[in-house]
């Protein structure tokens, strides 16, 4: 019989992946910010680090949902309310 | 078999305490809202790929280019952040816990609270566009970027509704139950507040099409600052009739809610 608490634990473990799903989205964003940047070093290389710095600025703010979907799934597994 | 599959299903959840299974319809519900984040994940790397390709196009405007970008991807985070508060929600501060009504429904309508707010997606992509379009059209001629922004903004917060109606059925489901009281057999109200959940998924599509319109839109007014008003009112047209479908699965939701056939 498997009791309630591990019934709970197995499904926090699959809520907490289902989370990190969410790390599609910051990955192809942030990709294509890397691949415009390099893009635009290319064509200006003296605008190096104004590039580099606006590319990083943007990239920071796509991360965020991407940390959102870690800390659920880090709360899910080691501070779970409900265990 | 598959009659077998869902009685053993049910006969399996039928052994443990409500609480317990409602717990588990919590925590993955949290889980599927957080899918909400691939939207402004997508959405704000766009803009940010158009804010170092402007940067690198005129490095002395990236004062006015970084604004414009932050600005939009500032709106496109709207979604992620709806998704993380019913996740929340759905974690530490569950009305639905000490909610009367049948096991079932009820841990159906939790899963289905998590699953709607994944139409933020949607949204986030669209307006994460907008953005970056935004961002461009600042880049080429810094002296347009009031209107641009302004088309921007408003083509977002149009963009922005499927998400909304997304998050209004959730908290439904959270807060104004109507299935808790719904009579009728468990299997059937159970799936109607999981469907009721699923259908908003739909909105996805028009938060794509008309943040593309917004971007779109804002580009144009770049282009010709002129037209600002023309241009806003054929963007506003097509993003209408992108609405529909949006509509239309809030109208199944709704109906499945309140004046649900089958029960």
């Amino acid at each position: 019989m498997i009791t309630g608490i591990e019934l709970i634990k197995a499904c926090s473990a699959i809520g907490a992946g289902l989370a990190m799903i969410a790390g599609i989205g910051p990955g192809i964003g942030q990709g294509y910010a890397a691949g415009k940047g390099a893009e635009a070093v290319g064509r200006q290389p003296e605008a190096q680090g104004d590039v580099t710095r606006t590319m990083l600025l943007g990239a920071a703010v796509a991360e965020t949902t991407g940390i959102y979907g870690l800390i659920v799934a880090m709360i899910l597994l080691f501070a779970n309310p409900f265990i | 078999m598959e009659t077998n599959f869902i009685q053993w299903f049910f006969d399996f959840i039928m052994g443990y305490e409500p609480k317990v299974i409602i717990a588990c319809a919590s925590v993955l519900g949290a889980g599927f809202a957080m899918i909400a984040g691939i939207g402004p994940g997508i959405g704000q790397g766009y803009a940010a790929g158009k804010g170092a390709e402007a940067t690198g196009h005129s490095p002395k405007d990236s004062k006015n280019i970084i604004s414009t970008m932050l600005l939009g991807a500032a709106i496109a985070e709207t979604s992620g952040i709806l998704a993380l508060v019913v996740a929340l929600i759905l974690i530490f501060g569950n009305p639905l816990v000490t909610s009367t009504g049948g096991m079932v429904v009820i841990a159906s309508s939790a899963l289905g609270a998590g699953i709607a707010v994944i139409a933020g997606m949607g949204p986030a992509i669209g307006q994460g566009y907008a953005a970056g379009k935004a961002t461009e059209a600042v880049g080429i001629n810094p002296r347009n970027s009031k209107g641009v922004t302004l088309v921007m903004l408003v083509g977002q917060a149009v963009a922005q509704t499927t998400g909304i109606l997304a998050l209004v059925i959730s908290l439904i489901l959270l807060y104004g139950n109507p299935f808790a009281s719904m009579e009728g057999a468990f299997i059937i109200v159970g799936a109607s507040a999981l469907g009721a959940g699923i259908a908003m998924i739909g909105g996805i599509g028009p938060g794509i099409g008309q943040g593309y319109a917004a971007g779109k839109a804002a580009e144009a007014t770049g282009k010709r600052p002129d037209q600002q008003s023309n241009i806003t009112k054929i963007m506003f047209l097509g993003q209408a009739v992108a609405q529909t479908t949006g509509i239309y699965a809030l109208i199944v939701s709704l109906i499945l809610m309140y004046s649900n056939p089958f029960v």
